[in-house]
């Protein structure tokens, strides 16, 4: 009697090995969530740019924070403005304010050189909400 | 003495062999048809719908794309498979008493109420019973023939707490005739316009916001808005809503108090498909 060969069996092998390899692929391609918005899309959206920017214009403004009434009117205008670019260009909320408690003349948040200012920051778009308490420094005039 | 059987082969009949394996083989096939064949073909329907699930969430996105982040023109190229993609164009809409918003709001000195039409891009499947909707931002899905629906993806409503400020996003769909897309097509959107912004702060106190949504009866979304609505997707607490009148055609009608409110009117246009 003929003996078997059966030295070939091994490819019948690695064709199991790649056809179960192919249905496990299988499964977890079909497991993938249902997403229409790529990750690069979801960290382009995110506001990391426009909350720089509203912080930025926060501390280069830093010079004309004084709470004498002319003051207060431009602060006002300073962030209406704000308010309604945030929500026309961006869609977001952003709202800054003063806290007035801290000034100068009270005597908290100052040091021979600088007088601190209290900003409290908001920014909100739906999806990322951010909040501040930026310290911003002034520096005292000579006296 | 010893008799192997295996050697016997008295009694055995190749035309009952033949038979046996015929039966087994017409079974196995009958079996397959019968059972496996619909068994297979609901998957492919489950498949498509599936599939047209995520088309639409890509292209409520890229109707977010045009309408958020100022860009013009938006193509997206989709399959649509195992029904058809229909536009209903935001005058249309209005024209057939379709869904529609109203919002009623307070604009300083006067109570105003302002209707929206959003029209909508609606997948209806031919084989299944899916119609899944982008409609105002949104992605909503209903069986036909049945009552409930439910949202598929949100639309980017929101509401800050810190500033009492709602937020909503109109967006009206508008084409220049009516559309449908069966197979693969380029889906081509526009928006040329800016948006209209209204912006109400209210500095004597709290006003009350009323969203009322008004169904197409033969194409009802309700209970997915109410459950947006009413639910902690927006507020925490949710919308409250009035009791439903249970009358046919009557909206439902959802209410919150806030300080400011914000309304954006996008209009997009979609160009072919």
């Amino acid at each position: 009697m003929e003996t078997l060969n059966d030295e070939g069996q091994w490819i019948v092998m690695m064709g199991f090995l790649v056809a179960i390899g192919m249905f496990m692929l299988a499964i977890i391609v079909s497991q993938a969530p249902l997403v229409g918005q790529t990750t690069a899309e979801s960290v382009m959206e995110f506001p990391k740019n426009e909350v720089q920017d509203l912080r930025g214009k926060l501390v280069s403004m830093g010079s004309t924070l004084s709470d004498d009434s002319a003051s207060v009117t431009l602060q006002g205008r300073f962030s209406g403005d704000i308010a309604l670019l945030s929500m026309s260009r961006n869609n977001a909320i952003a709202t800054y304010s003063i806290d007035g408690s801290n000034w100068k003349k009270n005597g908290t948040y100052e040091d021979i050189f600088y007088t601190y200012h209290q900003i409290h920051i908001h920014y909100n778009n739906g999806i990322t909400e951010y909040t501040e308490d930026l310290l911003l420094s002034q520096r005292n005039e000579d006296t | 003495m010893k008799t192997c059987i295996r050697k016997d082969e008295s009694g055995v009949s190749e035309a009952i062999g033949f038979i046996l394996i015929f039966t087994i083989v017409i079974l196995g096939i009958s079996i397959v048809t019968l059972y496996g064949y619909p068994v297979l073909a609901d998957a492919k329907i489950n498949s498509d719908e599936k599939i047209m699930e995520q088309n639409m969430i890509v292209l409520q996105n890229d109707i977010k794309i045009l309408t958020r982040n100022n860009v013009p023109y938006r193509d997206t190229t989709i399959g649509v498979s195992g029904g058809s993609v229909f536009v209903t164009n935001s005058t249309a809409s209005e024209n057939g008493g379709g869904e529609h918003f109203n919002l009623n709001y307070y604009d300083g000195t006067n109570w105003i109420t302002t209707p929206y039409y959003p029209g909508s891009l609606e997948f209806v499947s031919d084989q299944g019973t899916a119609v899944i909707s982008v409609a105002n931002g949104a992605v909503i899905k209903r069986q036909q023939d049945l009552d409930g629906s439910s949202m598929v993806s949100d639309p980017r409503w929101f509401y800050d707490e810190d500033e009492d400020t709602l937020v909503l996003f109109m967006t009206n769909l508008s084409s220049s005739q009516e559309m449908t897309l069966g197979g693969i097509g380029t889906i081509q959107m526009a928006m040329l316009g800016a948006p209209e912004i209204h912006d109400f702060s209210y500095t004597t106190g709290t006003r009350e916001v009323k969203i009322e949504y008004f169904p197409d009866l033969a194409d009802d979304y309700s209970r997915a808005w109410e459950n947006y609505l009413t639910g902690p997707y927006i507020v925490d607490s949710g919308f409250l809503m009035d009791a439903p009148t249970g009358n046919p055609g009557d909206p439902d009608i959802y209410r919150l108090n806030v300080t400011r409110l914000v309304i954006k009117e996008y209009n997009v246009e979609i160009l072919g498909i």
